[in-house]
């Protein structure tokens, strides 16, 4: 079962094969397997989604499903294998993330929430939250290209917040 | 071009949800969208309601800790969301810290040598040292609260009967004196040095195993300096080699676990309070665990250890705990053990744990050679309250 391809379809017309069982990884693709309207000869289109990011959705989901079925086969795994297994990974998707700049992780965010795969969610939400770790606020509106719209009655506030005494 | 102002809210709170405490004020001081978003925050609302988060010492530094867990589909463990991440804060790896109590928003660190106390805010990135008016030394008992104004305290004492000849006195700090008073109390109960207090709506509360049968808590209100009366444990204590932690749920209730004599019994129970006044209290069953199956080199979670986390809404605790054999050569790991009613578990490995104890001269098999992290059950969320002697702040964005 799990040797099952399916065809994906960008919405940029690019079409990409991936096992079924690296596919469900996506709530929204195994629901549509579940309820049985994935027809074998046909791509399902994916209209918001392009063919470079789901490159990396895909790249993502087939690392993780192999992951995955090592879980299974060494549940009684030693505490260092299991450690060396998740440094593994954890290093795998550090070097995943860490090829990619931050326009393609809004648009991978964007896309893991659309087709519901939540660790990737989670990965790069928390690649993203490291780019505002320890940063003062106006590094982190130049990384992000985001305005100060603060009025300066606003500003005052804030300061005011931070500085705000009890008793 | 996508940007970061292209997320829709729901994810940007997700990105939010990620950022570790200590940065929580610059996200709210970046543009109005981000601190309208994260507005819950500071009021203890919203989305870090669901998730927990505080604080915990692994191999005596500070570390910060989320723990989320969301059961969508029972029984299907495939689809469980969990997030426990614990992160050590850079701004006081310098020292090392034996004990950390939280009420509040203020994080109390005691000095792994007990030469000092410090008083940490997070969100004000600002912290005080605090020196004794006599010696702290390492069976000094703690506790953080505040008064009926607010007023941040610390409760300090040692009266564990078997470290007679480091008994000391009863001393309060207070915050808006930055000074130490000495407090008169009489007790007839004593409590072991390696139980920790629990914050709770600024009181805190003290397992007080005593000579006598039952053994019971007490209650030390910040407002007028003095302990209650006695309150209930749902359970007879007072038998050799038993185990009890406490522990809180949402700043809300008490949580107590109890494990007879761990050499005997693998059975762990949980109880947390449906009502909590400051003279009395009652208890209800939360969950009976059995450790046997989880645990084959068998869990250790000893009395000096305990530590744990109550998910009231997934109804599971989370334990901490070190696993691997009591022996110096070999390696123990730090772990999280998540236990559910239903039998769901989880085991997390937090990584190795480090040696950072002295091994006993003459026998050389001192267990205390690891520490095991301890994590504050008080859940985090940010405070106004001002230290004295702020640090310099950071330059500002003018």
């Amino acid at each position: 079962m799990s040797s099952n391809m399916i065809m994906l379809k960008s919405s940029d017309g690019a079409s990409f094969e991936i096992e079924e069982a690296a596919a469900r990884k996506s709530k929204i693709i195994a629901n549509m397997i579940e309820v049985e309207c994935v027809d074998e000869d046909k791509a399902i289109p994916l209209q918001n989604v392009t063919g470079n990011i789901l490159a990396l959705v895909i790249e993502y989901c087939n690392k993780h499903i192999v992951d995955d079925d090592d879980d299974v086969a060494t549940e009684e795994a030693s505490e260092e294998e299991e450690e060396a297994k998740k440094k593994k990974v954890d290093d795998w998707e550090a070097e995943f993330m860490n090829s990619m700049s931050l326009e393609t992780m809004f648009e991978l965010l964007l896309a893991a929430n659309y087709l519901n795969i939540k660790s990737l969610i989670d990965l790069v939400c928390q690649t993203i939250a490291n780019n505002i770790k320890d940063k003062t606020p106006e590094e982190v509106r130049k990384i992000f290209s985001i305005e100060n719209d603060f009025t300066p009655e606003e500003e005052e506030e804030i300061r005011k917040e931070n500085a705000w005494a009890f008793g | 071009m996508t940007r970061m102002c292209d997320l829709p809210p729901e994810l940007l709170e997700m990105i939010f949800t990620k950022i570790p405490i200590t940065s929580i004020r610059t996200v709210r001081s970046t543009c109005r969208l981000w601190k309208a978003l994260t507005k819950d925050w500071v009021l203890g609302k919203g989305a870090t309601r669901e998730q927990f988060l505080g604080f915990m010492t692994m191999d005596y530094k500070v570390c910060s800790l989320r723990f989320h867990l969301c059961r969508k589909n029972k029984g299907k463990e495939d689809e469980d969301l969990l997030d426990l991440s614990i992160k050590q804060v850079d701004l006081l790896n310098q020292v090392d810290i034996s004990k950390v109590y939280h009420c509040e928003g203020l994080v109390l660190c005691v000095a792994k040598d007990n030469s000092r106390l410090m008083v940490w805010n997070p969100y004000l990135g600002q912290t005080r040292w605090i020196v004794p008016i006599t010696d702290f030394n390492r069976y000094d008992t703690y506790a953080l609260g505040y008064d009926i104004n607010h007023n941040h305290k610390i409760f300090r004492f040692t009266n564990d009967i078997n470290q007679k000849k480091f008994i000391s006195q009863y001393e309060i700090y207070d915050f808006s004196s930055n000074s130490w008073r000495v407090l008169k109390v009489t007790s007839d109960w004593t409590i072991d040095y390696y139980q920790r207090s629990v914050s709770l709506k600024g009181s805190s509360y003290f397992f007080a195993p005593n000579k006598i049968i039952p053994a019971f808590l007490l209650c030390f209100d910040f407002t007028r300096e003095r302990f209650g009366p006695r309150l209930p444990l749902p359970f007879r204590s007072n038998k050799y080699g038993e185990i009890v932690t406490l522990s809180c749920v949402k700043e809300e209730q008490l949580a107590v676990l109890y494990q007879e004599n761990e050499d005997i019994s693998d059975i762990l129970n949980i109880w947390i309070t449906t009502k909590i006044e400051p003279k009395t209290l009652s208890w209800s069953k939360f969950l009976r665990v059995e450790l046997r199956p989880f645990a084959l080199t068998g869990v250790q979670f000893r009395n000096a250890a305990g530590s744990f986390l109550v998910d009231e809404q997934e109804k599971v605790v989370v334990l901490f705990d070190l696993e691997g054999e009591i022996t110096i050569k070999a390696t123990r790991y730090h772990k999280a053990l998540i236990i559910g009613s239903d039998g769901y578990f989880k085991s997390v490995c937090l990584g190795e744990a480090a040696k950072v104890g002295e091994p006993c001269p003459i026998t050389e098999s001192n267990p205390i050679i690891y520490c095991p992290s301890l994590v504050c059950s008080s859940s985090y969320f940010p405070s106004m309250v001002q230290l004295n002697q702020p640090r310099k702040r950071k330059e500002r964005d003018d």
